[in-house]
């Protein structure tokens, strides 16, 4: 209390550039305090109504059905597992539960604060800073997902035929595409959040339905060349389909290839040729643009939408059914 | 005013509780994009990835089939087994219990309803998905496909009136295990490949979870009807459509049991007004 009374007073006597720093100095400790608080919200909700293996078990339990499920369709057509295409499908769907988390997590942020635990009037007459808190609240979901990825792709290497030759592995590829591809992620995240605002509580599975139209239009499951033109040009025009692309070939240790036979002729190929004439660097320069566009437009796009709740009193109306 | 009693009663609840599912069918047009175009790009995303394999066309069908059975499965999950833990945070439980009439009558309703309005989505998903891919269906058994059909619909919404009943006493677990039982029932149910495979592949004790979960041998005889030829199927369609009708009963018999012990537990342990838990 003491110290609040003699700022007004220390203000009189700093110069401005002193000034100025402290001001950047307060607002970066309010957005680690509000990001870190959050954050173990978050968690606490995300983990606490089980004991930690339960929750495991329940966490896994949803990816892990989801591989079974393209591993037992690849093995009824393909007879077997280890083929390119299946490292392809499951490196693919594995890291896709990002996508899934990073998305939804964001999302359900505001429609459980809003709706479930009618918490979000008090976030916003708090000082708790609002990006930092949404970012927050959402971390406990995509460190699960990052862990599920961990999780499945062990499995799949210890009990589903995957190959991954860690000396292969392009380390350095595999950081750089991930950490761009996180804020391509947290960016779409935070538009869907944004409409979050201000649609009632039935559109609580945007995130879930975004996610699930990407699997068709990010070439998580096939390779983008075989879908019809439109789609492909969808396919192409999306940063995901380049992201993993990215951590697919960081894993592998370079671009899929695949053997194909066709009119009795066996040829050696990549397997997504239109994705083949990136090379990493291009595909990596793709990917930053994407992000930078990603940020700075969904930055823009929240704090505008954020706004239009605010004049329509939409931050604390409920969903009365 | 004369008053309803009995079996009077019973069947005006279910209707009070199944008309606003009938109703608000098609009311949300939000709803309608989200139940039926996203899970359509869904299945779509499968039978891509089959034509990436270079499966049998008629794998294309079983997907475009699992597609419109896995919208029966999401709406007992989340509009059955999860509708008491809803309406609890709501505060409409609270209201049911202290209504003049049986919670059975109240889940039948909203298995009639949630019925109505998913057959409207898994029918329009069946068809568009069946016309876009071209999916060629066998009717020589039609009526013998809507029988199986119709007896999996008594033993699926029974599963979902029973794990309701489980649920009333849940907070955020029966969030939790809703989310955690949609995709292993699609893997154990064998929604987007021959249930067989699974037979076959996996230890007893696995099938027999596969088993219980009424979609599984429900497709599993469709499909034996529907691409004659083209599967082989776990069992006769004849014994699938019988084992189907006795999991009704138990399913049904179990709820109403489970129902009363579960309403009578939440009381003692006061958690049916208990929210946010």
């Amino acid at each position: 209390m003491q110290k609040t009374l003699e700022q007004p007073e220390q203000s009189l006597t700093e110069s401005a550039p002193d000034q100025a720093r402290a001001e950047r100095r307060l607002t970066l400790r309010e957005v680690t305090r509000t990001f870190r608080v959050a954050a173990w919200l978050g968690w606490q909700i995300e983990s606490n109504w089980a004991d930690p293996f339960v929750f495991f078990s329940f966490t896994i339990l949803r990816p892990l059905a989801s591989a079974l499920i393209l591993v037992v369709m690849y093995q009824v057509i393909a007879g077997g597992t280890g083929g390119s295409f299946f490292q392809y499908l499951y490196i693919s769907n594995a890291f896709f539960v990002l996508v899934i988390q990073t998305i939804s997590g964001l999302v359900w942020t505001i429609f459980d604060d809003r709706e479930n635990y009618k918490m979000l009037k008090y976030v916003y007459t708090s000082p708790a800073r609002k990006f930092a808190y949404l970012v927050g609240r959402a971390m406990a979901k995509i460190g699960v997902a990052l862990l599920t990825v961990l999780v499945l792709l062990a499995t799949g290497v210890l009990f589903l035929g995957l190959h991954l030759n860690f000396g292969q592995v392009e380390w350095g590829w595999l950081i750089a595409y991930f950490l761009v591809g996180m804020v391509v992620l947290a960016s779409l995240g935070i538009i869907l959040a944004g409409i979050a605002l201000v649609v009632a509580r039935h559109g609580e599975s945007i995130g879930e339905v975004t996610a699930g139209m990407l699997l068709l239009f990010s070439g998580a499951y096939f390779p983008p060349d075989i879908l019809p033109t439109v789609l492909k040009q969808v396919t192409l025009g999306l940063p995901v389909t380049y992201w993993l692309e990215g951590m697919r070939r960081a894993l592998n240790g370079g671009i899929m290839t695949g053997t194909f036979t066709k009119n009795g002729v066996t040829t050696t190929g990549p397997l997504s040729p239109i994705l083949a004439q990136f090379d990493n660097w291009q595909l990596f320069l793709i990917l930053v643009l994407c992000a930078a566009v990603c940020a700075v437009g969904s930055f823009l796009f929240y704090r505008w939408i954020e706004r239009v709740a605010k004049e329509r009193g939409m931050i604390d109306r409920l969903t009365g059914y | 005013m004369q008053k309803s009693t009995g079996v009077q009663l019973f069947l005006q609840a279910a209707i009070a509780r199944a008309y606003p599912r009938v109703r608000g069918a098609n009311r949300e047009l939000s709803w309608i994009f989200f139940e039926i175009v996203v899970p359509l790009i869904n299945t779509s995303a499968f039978v891509f990835l089959y034509y990436a394999l270079g499966a049998p066309k008629a794998y294309v069908g079983f997907v475009v089939l699992g597609g419109a059975m896995a919208a029966y499965w999401l709406n007992i999950l989340w509009m059955m087994a999860s509708q008491l833990y809803w309406d609890k945070q709501q505060g409409n439980l609270e209201l049911y219990i202290m209504a003049p009439t049986s919670l059975m009558a109240i889940l039948l309703g909203m298995g009639v309803g949630g019925m109505y309005m998913t057959t409207l989505r898994a029918a329009t998903i069946a068809i568009v998905g069946t016309l876009i891919y071209g999916v060629t269906l066998d009717g020589s058994q039609w009526g013998f496909a809507l029988l199986v059909f119709l007896v999996a619909m008594v033993a699926l919404y029974g599963l979902g009136m029973l794990l309701s009943s489980i649920f009333l006493m849940w907070g955020r677990e029966a969030w939790q295990v809703s989310l955690s039982l949609t995709e292993p029932a699609y893997f154990l149910s064998g929604m987007n490949f021959p249930l067989s495979k699974l037979f076959n592949t996996l230890p007893g004790v696995i099938t027999l979870f596969s088993a219980i979960i009424p979609v599984s041998f429900a497709l599993d005889a469709l499909r034996q009807l529907l691409f004659p030829g083209q599967i082989v199927g776990v069992l006769h369609p004849g014994l699938e459509v019988a084992i189907l009708a006795g999991m009704g009963v138990v399913f049904v018999a179990a709820a109403y049991w489970m129902l009363r012990r579960m309403e009578r537990l939440a009381k003692i342990e006061a958690r049916l007004s208990l929210r946010w838990q």
